[in-house]
């Protein structure tokens, strides 16, 4: 029937490269027994693994291999560019379905006896091709640097490492540095886009040579091995078929049940309980069960004699016989071991860290929690909690959220609150803390300080007697020398500069910062308050030494027993200089109170990544907002809480707001605040989160989250994230889809229908026509 | 390969013709799946039209300080948002003030090939391939197929504005590219 053209080019083509014989060989082999649809398992995973190729190949036209750009980059291709949710979302489900497949197609040759001679080499490429697998679905999560590949990432390599002999060099190797970062994120990065891609197509070829070599080994049954199939055109429609329902399911899986979006890797996040994907949860898992010295045995013994136990399979399970019903002890050996594997990654799956039960609303897991010294997210419960326990003062501390602003080091640090191991040698009296405690803006009407008033007596007076049994971990830093005196006059630039060390040795940088803009410190900014009021050097003496003789109210300790003259001197003439001080710029000013900047500026501004370009992860913000926001703005952001009704309330705000004055309700939020679209609302609020609003009815000021670096910009975003999304904002909607997910999928299956009755009616038709 | 003979196909009218519904099916389903494949991948590589940002105009600092009837060069600077980016762009064009309010702006890059030409003798000459142009733009020796390019100008309170444009090389007409 061929045209005689087509014929010469063919048989041109053939004679030179023998590639048309060799399509015509592979096509037309026979199948003992009859084609089936339990051997379309390889070619799922030969589809599977086109497709990964190809949607892997696409995505590296916009995907940035930057700890900067990774996640952002990813973001814009999944929401701005067209078809971006498909091209992802075939290449994230694609991978997942590949695993699962290769495992079903591994157990069907285990069943079916197909590993025997002679088909050794099929079943030890097929191992090697399963190890690239497990390397692939290692190496891919970490790409989009969001916070589940981080940390899937940092659990993996961590378990390399700790393997005797090797793990500390394999590390290294993976890491290519000496923690997690950039160099970590290009090398999986290598892997997954070339190393492993390149190893994979080789060795799968090599399994099909050895395939087709050897020969298929067909039913156990002897009577189901008369008559020949086909593998060209029978066994490929069968393939062919079941490709396309695995192609219906990943767009179904694709429009349906997205990637979710996990916020930009934060390194600075505790709250997070690393753990790795789904695939390696058994190994996970086992890890717990195997600790201290015998962890080796689970990082390296179990996954290597696992290995060596299916490699010498063929060599140890010789007899010839292929029927599963007369190989009891094998087959039922391997059922064991996948019912193991399975139940592993079961547990692994429901594992949760005491921290997390404490975020999910349970109260005896708020109650382990508690033991466990983890900040549990629901204040009022675990207020109740501890009330109904007896807590030691320090368990208290640690559990009611104190640590969220306060450290007791005695350094100063980026928290709002100030350190507390000076508060006996600030003179704060025993009674002062007690009222601090249970209503804090009884001395500072402005304080963001939460007041526990629901706390019992009892408790409160532990807590007290904790924060006055706190000593500086570290002894004070030591007074600098007072400059020399030349010629009997000090130079006033001199005792200027005196003065500052003293102002960052005694202890002032904890309650005030000197950057020339607000901070979220209990105390004032000292240039802006110096250059506003222009205060004389008796007014400063006199705040100084008794401040409440100004205020009242004022939270400030004196300092008259703590300075000696000269200081007092030159502590004042500094603060006088500052009024013909200019501030410091933003981002740099805060770098030398905050030691833990360095790792902070890997996800903040210092890498040119802004909280408002980053999408976070709503859930993970609501759970920084239960930490870091409630005390203000209520537990849901609507204003209500009972928990601090000890606040001050507005009596022109909304009725059932228990909020402090002037703090706006963020649910719903403010008109002039709100917009639909997601990107002009998040540019909004991040202002206000970077940059802090000062209170205009004498509440307490929004703080400077951004600038002090109280929180990073990957928890910014969570935040940002979460508060759009109390108010019906979607920050993760689909900007440019081509055409809308889910219609997508309603139209290929709607088209796929039509196709087949279409089919169906021409063969009707046609046999008509023939009778 | 095994190397045996292979087994005759039935050649049965009624398989034959079973084998070939099934070729069909089964390069219809090939055709279906490669066909919704094909309009994403292909979507996906073309950029979106907003991309890039409008086309404004741009503020080139000192124009006020720089001498009249001299061809200069100058530099300016914006940020340009593609994609997740946001990059400092540099640009240079070359500016002849011919009063406070007049001016002719040149593109830097020769209409040839797109070199960057120089002012040397009185003289635009691309280095690539010999075009020389006259204080006016107009090609008087070499390839260059039209004038040098100007680019949009405006001179508000005495300051320039310049929109930057590329435009087609090679061709005589002056088309964006």
């Amino acid at each position: 029937m061929k045209s005689p053209l087509i014929k010469t080019v063919t048989s041109w083509v053939d004679q030179r490269t023998g590639l048309v014989s060799f399509f015509t060989d592979f096509l037309h082999e026979e199948i003992v027994g009859g084609t089936r649809f339990s051997y379309t398992l390889g070619s799922a995973c030969m589809f599977l693994l086109t497709l990964q190729i190809v949607t892997g190949i696409w995505q590296l036209f916009y995907y940035v291999p930057t700890i900067d750009y990774a996640y952002s980059s990813l973001n814009y291709l999944r929401l701005q560019v067209p078809y971006g949710w498909l091209i992802h979302g075939i290449h994230y489900w694609g991978g997942t379905l590949f695993t699962i497949i290769v495992g079903l197609h591994a157990l069907r040759v285990f069943v079916w006896g197909s590993y025997k001679k002679p088909r050794e080499v099929v079943w030890l490429v097929g191992i090697l091709l399963i190890l690239i697998t497990a390397l692939f679905m290692f190496t891919g999560p970490v790409l989009p640097w969001d916070k589940n590949g981080y940390w899937a990432g940092q659990v993996g390599i961590g378990i390399a490492g700790s393997v005797p002999l090797v793990g500390s060099f394999t590390q290294s190797i993976l890491q290519g540095a000496n923690k997690m970062g950039q160099m970590a994120l290009l090398r999986m990065y290598v892997l997954h886009v070339a190393i492993l891609p390149a190893a994979i197509c080789g060795f799968v070829m090599l399994h099909l040579i050895a395939f087709r070599v050897a020969g298929e080994s067909g039913p156990w049954d002897e009577k189901k091995r008369k008559g020949v199939g086909y593998f060209w055109p029978e066994q490929i429609f069968k393939d062919v078929v079941v490709s396309l329902l695995i192609f219906l399911l990943l767009v179904f899986l694709s429009a349906f049940f997205p990637a979710p979006f996990s916020g930009l890797a934060d390194p600075m996040d505790t709250l997070i309980t690393p753990k790795p994907a789904w695939n390696f949860l058994f190994l996970y898992q086992l890890l717990k069960f195997l600790p201290g010295p015998l962890e080796p045995l689970g990082t390296a013994g179990v996954p290597l004699m696992i290995v060596l136990l299916f490699g010498s399979l063929p060599f140890l399970d010789k007899s010839p016989e292929k029927n599963p019903f007369k190989r009891g002890f094998v087959v039922l050996t391997g059922f064991v071991f996948v019912g193991v594997i399975l139940f592993l990654t079961y547990l692994g799956f429901i594992y949760r860290s005491p921290a997390e039960l404490a975020q999910m609303d349970k109260p005896g897991e708020v109650a382990a929690a508690v033991t466990n010294n983890k900040i549990p997210m629901d204040l009022e419960k675990s207020i109740s909690l501890a009330n109904d326990k007896k807590l030691t003062g320090e368990q208290l501390f640690k559990t009611l959220g104190c640590t969220e602003c306060h450290t007791t080091t005695g350094k100063a640090s980026n928290k709002q609150g100030p350190d507390l191991s000076h508060e006996v040698a600030n003179g704060r009296a025993h009674q002062w803390l007690h009222d601090q405690i249970v209503a804090p803006q009884s001395h500072n009407q402005r304080t963001i300080m939460p007041p526990y008033s629901h706390l019992s007596n009892g408790n409160v007076e532990n807590l007290v007697n904790y924060i006055e049994s706190l000593k500086p971990a570290e002894a004070p830093a030591p007074t600098p020398p007072p400059p020399a005196a030349a010629g009997g006059a000090v130079d006033n630039t001199a005792l200027i500069k005196y003065g500052e060390q003293l102002f960052n040795s005694q202890g002032c940088v904890q309650c005030h910062t000197i950057q020339g803009r607000p901070s979220n410190k209990p105390g004032p900014d000292l240039i802006m308050a110096i250059k506003k009021d222009m205060p004389t050097k008796d007014w400063l003496k006199t705040q100084l030494m008794t401040p409440q003789a100004h205020n009242p109210l004022s939270i400030m300790p004196s300092f008259a027993t703590r300075l000696n003259d000269d200081q007092m001197n030159a502590m004042i003439v500094f603060l006088s200089s500052l009024s013909t001080r200019s501030a410091t710029p933003a981002a740099a000013g805060e770098q030398e109170e905050a030691p833990e900047d360095k790792s902070t500026s890997e996800s903040g501004p210092a890498t040119g990544i802004q909280s408002a370009g980053i999408i976070g992860d709503k859930e993970h913000g609501a759970i920084l907002f239960h930490q870091s926001c409630i005390m203000c703005h209520g537990p849901h952001g609507n204003n209500k809480t009972s928990v601090y009704s000890g606040y001050l309330t507005d009596k022109n705000q909304s009725n059932g707001t228990t909020a402090p004055k002037g703090v706006p309700s963020l649910n719903p939020i403010d008109h002039d605040v709100f917009n639909s679209d997601p990107q002009t609302f998040v540019e909004i609020i991040d202002q206000r989160l970077q940059h802090g609003v000062p209170n205009s009815q004498g509440g307490p000021n929004m703080p400077n989250f951004g600038d002090s670096h109280a929180l990073t910009q990957a928890q910014i975003a969570d935040l940002e994230a979460y508060v759009l999304s109390i108010n019906g904002v979607d920050r993760t909607q689909i900007s440019n889809p081509g055409i809308e997910p889910k219609e997508f999928f309603f139209m290929l299956v709607g088209i796929l229908s039509a196709l087949i009755l279409l089919a169906a009616l021409f063969w009707y038709l046609m046999k008509l026509i023939k009778v | 390969m095994t190397n045996h003979t292979p087994t005759p196909r039935s050649q049965d009218p009624q398989d034959i013709e079973k084998r070939n519904f099934i070729k069909g099916a089964t390069a219809a389903i090939l055709g279906f799946i490669t066909l919704f494949l094909s309009v994403p991948f292909v979507s996906f590589l073309i950029p979106s039209s907003n991309e890039g940002g409008e086309e404004k105009f741009i503020k080139v600092p000192n124009f006020p300080g720089i001498p009249t009837e001299k061809p200069t060069k100058m530099t300016f600077s914006y940020v340009d948002k593609q994609a997740f980016i946001t990059s400092n762009v540099v640009y240079d064009i070359w500016v002849t003030k011919h009063a406070a309010d007049k001016a002719t702006v040149y593109s830097p890059l020769c209409p040839h090939l797109n070199c960057r030409y120089t002012f040397v003798e009185n003289l635009y000459k691309c280095p690539c391939h010999g075009s020389v142009f006259n204080q006016d733009g107009k090609c008087i020796a070499g390839p260059s197929p039209r004038p040098l390019d100007t680019l949009a100008y405006k001179i508000e309170s005495g300051e320039l504005f310049v929109k930057w444009e590329l435009f087609k090389a090679g061709i005589p007409e002056k088309v964006e590219a």
